[in-house]
């Protein structure tokens, strides 16, 4: 989505792994300003990225299961989306999305 | 012609070894790993055996992958009584002794009694040899490695060197069993258990006995399709930087360990990650038997106050632990402590919070200079770290008491001191993230009967199992049904004699095992296979003692987090309540959590139902549902 000057706006940045395969950006990652209407939803947000993107429905959201994929985690504002309202939190106007990679590994 | 296997046993007490066929019915039913060493280890250490008792088996082990063309196969399980909660212990390492082993026609070793001295285990195409290894004595692993090969005129690719360093021959709980450059089987002090049994070394030259593959043409299909799959897993995070490239990730998202648990906000996560080090450090890859994912690399510091410094590249666990948990915020002193972690033969996980709890401690007035004996130890301190490392290994003043880990030191020490030490109540320790932001692992660790995660992992996803996915990680009833399903997977997995980020397609996977074993293993056989070992490893731990009680963490480790992207959240709200619904749903009592006379016929464990019939009688554990 382009950025609308007329638009309220939220930022949405891409971080290590997600960036360089959604963004094709560095591991240090990208930020996109993404213009919302009043009533969007993190679900209307992520529904919007995944219809646009096959690999952000692939890596990140699941459309028909209407969840974030384990490969990923979402942070709003500083906080975890689970502790944060979850996919159903309106955003607002400002807001700060983190795209990072899942937990991973371990034995 | 399915897949056999032959274990060597060597008796320390007697100086003698032996061989054993598996019988093939053992074989079918346990595998290989983890499973095969669960096996073992009810057969042959009974309640009353303690983690120092010379009738305390190690059972190293590996599968029936091991030593194939399949990527990353040289893995060993090892399977034992250990100290740091006196209940099992299953661990891994990769690198090449699984691979060797198989090569010399073994499918792995049972070590038993205690031997006259240090010892060392030599395997090769002669046999066995029981060796004299005083000289060795107080070596730290990488030495240990470079001076055995060094006189027998072989490289690390030719001779499996895998051993213990001063802290477990000075029996220090959480010693582990470290090798073949950087590769560790860590958890509940093995190295410890090797000390007390005397050994110091175990080697395994490369033989020429191929592994038994059933059909070649179907193996052929799947190893390339299972390696691609490992190395696209995940956005392709582990194949293109490690382990170590998840640290930033784990910061941002708040499950990096910091400070001990004491904030979930790093702001210098950049500067200790594995981009970092492969974007500014010398390196080289440094791969395990036939691996393709590469992601083990050796390095050369090339900045800093320890430029000059080579070892291996610090995995995710080192770097959290030996970083962040410590408050170091320079790559080089990261790679340096965790490469003298290894080399001195501990586990990094419960080094970090040990040495995090006393930074702490002593930054707080809890601890002084003069019960440190004369050590100052501060957050971002690489120094004083490594001089607290070098006491503990070799049990010297204050390190005497803090070679005991972090529950028993914290208890020592008492007061406030006590409630900042994070572990769980069973005595063993997490892995190194901030569980509070990661409930699943946190419930998983403690109530583990492995001494480490049990069902968990990034490594795999319940998707990719064809299971129910994930919607809400602090979802408490979510948590339960996620574990519950993936209940299994991980014990299966360990008994292959793989690597697990070779390992992410559970159908490719099973049908490489089903190519190479000829058995017939779908997902579904694997998770009953998997949760087979699980049950008659619970059974065990309860025969051996287990209090259910405990299965909780300690004040700091289930604490709300006051930071970061998990602040406020707290599982110990839904504790009780996840624990008997895990318990249920798993086909155990919601009580202390035996497995019911109904999921032990299930998994064909029918031998079982009278010994936890009398488990219950005699400790009043009632059967409630």
């Amino acid at each position: 989505m382009a950025v609308d000057g007329q638009k309220q706006t939220v930022s949405l940045e891409y971080y290590s792994w997600i960036a360089t395969q959604l963004k094709n950006a560095e591991e240090r990652g990208t930020t996109d300003h993404l213009p919302i209407e009043d009533g969007t939803t993190v679900r209307d947000l992520l529904r919007q990225l995944a219809d646009e993107s096959p690999k952000f429905a692939e890596l990140v959201y699941d459309c028909a299961g209407d969840r974030i994929k384990e490969y990923a985690a979402l942070i709003l504002n500083g906080q975890t989306i689970e502790l944060a309202g979850g996919l159903d939190r309106t955003l607002a106007p400002g807001d700060q999305l983190l795209l990072l990679p899942g937990f991973a590994g371990g034995a | 012609m399915p897949y056999t296997g032959r274990m060597l046993r060597v008796d320390l007490s007697r100086g003698t070894s032996s061989v054993e066929d598996v019988d093939p019915d053992v074989l079918r039913k346990w595998i290989g790993g983890t499973g095969l060493g669960v096996h073992y280890l009810m057969q042959e250490v009974p309640p009353g055996v303690e983690w120092d008792d010379p009738e305390n088996r190690v059972i190293i082990s590996t599968g029936p992958l091991a030593g194939t063309r399949v990527s990353g196969t040289g893995t060993v399980s090892a399977v034992f009584k250990g100290p740091m909660n006196n209940l099992a212990g299953a661990t891994q390492a990769n690198g090449y002794l699984g691979a060797f082993l198989r090569s010399q026609g073994y499918l792995g070793i049972i070590l038993q009694g205690k031997a006259d001295g240090l010892k060392r285990i030599a395997i090769d195409e002669n046999g066995v040899r029981i060796t004299d290894a005083t000289t060795y004595a107080g070596l730290p692993v990488w030495q240990l490695e470079d001076t055995i090969r060094g006189e027998e005129g072989l490289t690390d690719k030719q001779l499996s060197v895998f051993g213990i360093g001063p802290a477990g021959e000075h029996k220090v709980r959480f010693s582990a069993l470290v090798g073949d450059r950087g590769h560790v089987a860590s958890h509940n002090g093995i190295g410890a258990v090797l000390g007390e049994k005397g050994v110091k070394a175990i080697t395994c030259k490369r033989g020429k006995v191929r592994p038994h593959v059933a059909d070649n043409a179907k193996l052929n299909e799947l190893v390339k399709p299972l390696f691609v799959d490992a190395k696209e897993f995940g956005g392709g995070a582990i194949f293109n930087w490690g382990t170590g490239g998840g640290v930033s990730g784990a910061a941002r998202g708040g499950w990096l360990p910091i400070k001990n648990y004491t904030t979930s906000i790093f702001e210098e996560h950049e500067k200790i990650s594995g981009q970092y080090l492969r974007g500014n450090f010398e390196w080289k890859t440094n791969p395990c038997w036939a691996c393709q994912m590469g992601c083990c690399k050796l390095m050369t510091v090339t900045e800093g106050p320890y430029a000059g410094y080579s070892g291996e590249e610090p995995e995710y666990e080192g770097l959290a632990s030996m970083a962040s948990q410590i408050g170091i915020t320079e790559a080089g002193a990261a790679t340096m402590l965790a490469n003298e972690c290894d080399s001195l033969g501990f586990d990094v996980n419960e080094l970090g919070w040990l040495l995090g709890w006393v930074i702490e401690c002593f930054e707080r007035g809890l601890l002084t200079k003069e019960q440190l004996d004369g050590l100052e130890p501060r957050w971002n301190d690489p120094e004083n770290a490594l001089a607290l490392m070098k006491k503990i290994a070799t049990r010297d003043g204050c390190g005497d008491w803090l070679a005991e880990g972090v529950m028993r030191a914290s208890r020592h020490v008492g007061g406030a001191a006590g409630d900042a030490a994070i572990y769980t109540l069973k005595g063993h320790a997490p892995r190194s993230h901030d569980h509070r932001a990661r409930w699943a692992e946190m419930f998983d660790t403690c109530l583990s009967s492995t001494s480490t995660i049990e069902v968990t992992s990034g490594g795999i996803q319940t998707e990719r199992l064809g299971l129910a996915p994930t919607k809400n990680r602090f979802d408490p009833d979510e948590i339960v049904e996620q574990m519950s399903q993936l209940n299994g997977w991980h014990q299966f997995e360990d008994s292959l004699g793989i690597c697990r980020f070779d390992f992410t397609n559970a159908h490719l996977g099973t049908a490489t095992v089903s190519a190479v074993s000829g058995y017939d293993i779908d997902v579904q056989e694997s998770l009953k296979i998997g949760r087979r070992i699980s049950a008659q490893l619970r059974v065990w731990s309860f025969l051996h003692g287990m209090d259910p009680s405990l299965e909780r963490p300690s004040t700091r480790y289930g604490s709300v987090p006051v930071d970061g992207p998990a602040q406020g959240a707290n599982i110990m709200d839904h504790w009780d309540r996840m624990v008997k619904e895990y318990r249920k749903k798993i086909g155990f009592d919601d009580g202390p959590g035996l497995p019911l006379p109904e999921t032990l016929k299930a998994l064909d464990l029918e031998e079982l139902i009278p010994v936890v019939e009398q488990l219950r009688a005699e400790r009043g554990l009632a059967a409630t549902r």
